[in-house]
């Protein structure tokens, strides 16, 4: 027995045609499996209607103020191993190259020495023709003398310093509750 | 359902711990109720309601404010406890733990009590032979009133989908109702229970 448009019709929140309910009451007068599912469902619906929401235990939100409190400090954990791995990684690399630069001066002192006095002779020449340039743009532009850009590389230096302990004063673990 | 002032969703959205506590309070019961009805289990059904404030916390922002906040709200809810479902698709569920049930205000006694326990062992029995997604329909249906469009915003599927799984879940859990009423309705039995009883 094909049950398809009665079973759909029975279990449909939607009203019927006055057709559609006579051919369904007809077939239920005949099929006794449609009949037990209408039976079923009217049942369910009937204890779906009476059984109420539940709610949890006593002390929800208090429980979850302490999840919150400890989902912060996993986070500052998280940032605090971060930031201690990023500095031991810059730590290793910079004296990976200092024990490189070590090592070249140990085996060849003389060649090295003279390397690097001729880069730094290098760098003056840069600062000097980048000077000329800047002179030559424009005669106002304030005049920075080797000294001068020394101190400023040192501020800004002592500056950065600054800023990333006051950054890691103010991202300490503050309390939430 | 619950709902909350726009001023303190604003406040919310702001960051306002006071605000999200007074939200916590707002919608544990809700919540609770989807997780326990999709879970069955209450320890389960905690974890899995404190994780959704916690997901709500971090994804604030993200909300907006045009779409209802209880729709969004148990979306995220259901759809944890959809993956929940997925993971442990293997281990059996109990359903003997039963929640707090707040009392009625016609106090019920020991009687009405036992009746309401068995109510919602009886409830659980039917929605666990349903699939995650299909309970998921059904108690948004049932037991929160939405519609056929938001059910289908909250589960990611289209209306005409959450139409069919409905009437697919109907037809499954009165077939399953009709042969567990047959056999005296006994979804799950102690071990130490004599089957006398």
């Amino acid at each position: 027995m094909n049950h398809q448009p009665f079973r759909d019709w029975l279990l449909s929140e939607e009203d019927l045609s006055a057709e559609q309910n006579q051919s369904l009451q007809e077939h239920l007068s005949g099929c006794e499996s449609c009949c037990q599912i209408k039976l079923s469902w009217k049942e369910l619906d009937v204890l779906f209607q009476k059984t109420t929401q539940v709610g949890p235990t006593q002390g929800f939100t208090h429980r979850w103020q302490s999840h919150l409190v400890e989902y912060h400090s996993a986070q500052q954990r998280r940032r605090s191993w971060l930031t201690i791995g990023a500095t031991a990684l810059i730590t290793i690399v910079l004296l990976t190259v200092l024990i490189s630069q070590v090592w070249e001066l140990i085996q060849a002192p003389g060649p090295y020495m003279l390397v690097w006095l001729d880069r730094l002779i290098s760098v003056i020449s840069v600062y000097f023709i980048v000077q000329d340039v800047i002179g030559s743009i424009s005669w106002s532009t304030p005049f920075i003398t080797f000294v001068g850009l020394f101190f400023l590389v040192g501020i800004v230096s002592f500056m950065s310093v600054l800023w990333l302990t006051a950054y890691k004063k103010f991202s300490l673990a503050r309390r939430v509750i | 359902m619950n709902t909350l002032e726009p001023a303190v969703l604003n406040q919310v959205q702001q960051g306002n711990q006071e605000a999200f506590t007074h939200l916590v309070e707002t919608f544990q019961r809700p919540v609770y109720n989807l997780c326990y009805r999709m879970l069955g289990d209450p320890d389960e059904a905690e974890d899995a309601s404190q994780e959704t404030f916690l997901r709500v916390y971090k994804n604030i922002r993200h909300y907006d404010q045009d779409r209802p906040f209880s729709t969004w709200l148990l979306s995220i809810a259901a759809h944890l406890c959809i993956d929940q479902l997925r993971k442990r698709r293997m281990v059996a569920v109990s359903i003997d733990t039963t929640p707090y049930l707040e009392p009625a205000d016609s106090s019920p006694g020991p009687e009405a009590a036992f009746y309401l326990m068995e109510d919602q062992r009886h409830v659980q029995a039917v929605l666990k032979t349903l699939n995650p997604h299909d309970r998921a329909a059904v108690i948004m249906y049932y037991w929160y009133d939405f519609s056929y469009e938001e059910i289908a915003k909250s589960l990611s599927l289209t209306p005409s989908a959450v139409k069919s799984r409905l009437h697919r879940a109907r037809l499954s859990m009165a077939q399953t109702w009709s042969n567990q009423v047959g056999s005296n309705f006994m979804p799950e039995r102690n071990p130490h229970e004599s089957s006398a009883f």
